[in-house]
């Protein structure tokens, strides 16, 4: 699913989050969203799903204003994985992830066995099967956040927008889903947007980055031309360097001590 | 997460199967409580009637005084009991999930203080138009209903739950002050607005029936219509937009059927509580989950309230207790006694 967006503004009370935001995405690509802390890269997934409409500019899917599709429509088409770790009221696992196929019911049509498809892959992918019975509300914060993913994929949206999918996973799930992020997009044609703080793993897992600052993108490229010292100084105040581990040639980030 | 999500799985449909035998099991359970409740209702009492004569009356070939006892008097109590119980169920259940707030009942959306505000202005004020209570009653929860909705409102941004549940504390704050205030401006008439902030179905009749069933109707149908957006909702309103869910009509639609649910409920029975707060945990805790919550926490605040109202006729007898005593005597043990047991709440 392409993304396109022209000249975007969101305000929110008097605070000017966006000002002005260009950019193309095509299908299927990765890209990662970096940025300071406030900077507005969670505005900007809640924009894209229509959470928070703009003051000015456009969004368009496919060519399409975003605003032209039906609110279900939409819901089939995009999908967030939030920030916010809202815990329902005594709803296990399966019944958790069986809410992502809302978009896709009809009031007539509750459950379909295609439905139940989706849910046991999402269970699956995610590893939760051994939780799938068990209330949300017991579950550790990588568990849930597991559960919220599988939510989305049970969704099963073309475009992705994940805003920092990594907090309270332990580093086996992080790098299991960094790999799935990237069989998403390779072998399903998923596009994906991803918030994350990890520049190394930004670097590493995404085909392109979009550096946003004071509401604005400064950056936007291969992961390899766009992320420079003179950038991770202006936009991250620090310094730092961009090297290669030595088994793998991977790019990392190398700090300095500041001050 | 090592496999594509495409990949596609054996389709496991037992546990779905499971569902559908707690919901039926639970469903049947509380119908039964209800035909028991209604049986006992209709022959016992200040005159106690043979099952025998019970069923004569039923089919049209009983005692004139029998009939009359059972038809215009326990029959009409009894249904209206089984109706408050229903809306104040039902409107707990809503307002628990679009607030998604364990403790939310109609209390909480200033429809219970509306009531009793505008009752215990009859009973102190206008104590020879008692008539008008129920009309009044209702009219003052409405009234109240929407303040707390007006003020959870925020332009450009709705409502929240977060606003909805303050606004509710504060309206029924100022509420509760006027009704202290009339109290003690009125101390002799204290035991009429005891009484009637208790709840009870002493003398209600078929008009307090036809007033009760039509926001009955009107009200499971609505929270029928909305429930699988309620149970979206219940992730958060971001989860519910991204869904495709139409949060601020959908809160409003809750937030209304619940508002009239509970209002038509005061206006007849006066303040019953308990019923809206604890029905809808102990079904979730009895169904393992939302599942078929709405229908069956229904027919569960009914049979609730029908028994707690049999009670309250028969176990000081002749004298008769406000019903809202039982309800809260039966109902709270019960529900910490679940509470010990619920796997959810550990």
């Amino acid at each position: 699913m392409s993304v396109s967006v022209k000249d975007l503004h969101v305000q929110l009370g008097s605070n000017h989050v966006l000002k002005g935001m260009d950019f193309d995405i095509k299908s299927g690509q990765r890209v990662a969203l970096v940025g300071p802390n406030g900077c507005g890269k969670s505005t900007l997934l809640r924009t894209l799903c229509t959470i928070l409409k703009p003051s000015q500019g456009e969004v368009r899917l496919e060519g399409e204003l975003i605003q032209s599709y039906s609110r279900r429509e939409r819901a089939r088409k995009i999908g967030l994985l939030s920030q916010s770790d809202v815990i329902p009221m005594m709803t296990t696992v399966r019944d958790h992830v069986s809410i992502g196929r809302h978009p896709h019911r009809s009031y007539f049509r509750d459950r379909s066995s295609n439905d139940a498809a989706f849910i046991d892959a999402a269970i699956e992918v995610c590893e939760i099967s051994h939780l799938a019975d068990r209330p949300v509300e017991r579950l550790s914060g990588g568990e849930r956040q597991r559960v919220r993913l599988a939510t989305l994929l049970a969704q099963s949206p073309d475009l992705l927008l994940l805003d920092e999918p990594l907090t309270g996973l332990d580093l086996e799930h992080q790098y299991a889903l960094l790999h799935l992020l990237e069989d998403l997009s390779q072998k399903e044609g998923r596009t994906l947007m991803v918030v994350l703080h990890d520049l190394s793993l930004a670097m590493r897992f995404f085909d392109r980055l979009l550096v946003i600052h004071e509401g604005k993108l400064v950056a936007d490229g291969l992961p390899a031309d766009v992320m420079t010292s003179e950038l991770l100084s202006e936009v991250f105040n620090i310094q730092a360097d961009i090297g290669h581990e030595p088994a793998t040639g991977q790019p990392v980030i190398i700090c300095h001590r500041q001050g | 997460m090592s496999t594509p999500l495409s990949v596609t799985t054996q389709l496991s449909t037992s546990i779905g199967g499971r569902r559908w035998l707690r919901v039926a099991i639970g469903a049947t359970l509380v119908v039964v409580l209800i035909v028991i409740g209604l049986i006992a209702s209709l022959a016992l009492g200040a005159v106690d009637i043979p099952l025998v004569d019970v069923i004569k009356v039923m089919t049209g070939s009983g005692e004139k005084t029998d009939t009359q006892i059972i038809l215009q008097s326990r029959l009409p109590r009894s249904i209206a009991a089984v109706l408050v119980g229903c809306n104040l169920a039902i409107s707990g259940t809503l307002l628990q999930a679009v607030t998604r707030n364990p403790l939310a009942d109609p209390g909480l959306i200033g429809v219970t203080a509306g009531a009793a505000l505008a009752a215990t202005i009859v009973l102190a004020v206008l104590p020879s138009s008692a008539i008008l209570l129920p009309i009044v009653a209702f009219a003052g929860a409405m009234i109240a209903a929407v303040v707390v909705y007006v003020v959870s409102w925020r332009p450009g941004a709705g409502s929240s739950p977060m606003r909805m549940i303050l606004a509710g504390v504060a309206v029924n704050a100022v509420l509760g002050a006027v009704i202290g205030l009339l109290m003690t401006a009125f101390a002799d008439r204290i035991p009429a607005m005891m009484f009637w902030t208790s709840g009870s179905f002493n003398g209600r009749g078929w008009g307090h029936v036809d007033m009760l069933w039509p926001y009955t109707v009107a009200g499971v149908g609505l929270a029928l219509w909305i429930r699988p957006r309620l149970a979206v909702m219940e992730l958060g309103d971001d989860a519910a937009v991204t869904m495709g869910v139409p949060v601020e009509r959908t809160r409003l639609i809750a937030f209304a059927a619940a508002a009239l649910l509970a209002g038509s409920a005061a206006s007849v029975a006066g303040l019953v509580g308990f019923i809206g707060l604890v029905v809808p945990h102990l079904m979730r805790l009895l169904l393992g989950g939302n599942y078929g919550l709405i229908p069956v926490s229904a027919v569960a605040g009914g049979a609730l309230l029908l028994w707690s109202d049999l009670v309250a006729r028969l176990a000081l007898a002749p004298a008769e207790m406000p019903v809202g005593v039982i309800t809260g005597l039966i109902g709270g043990p019960y529900f910490i006694y679940l509470l010990y047991r619920a796997r959810w709440l550990r």
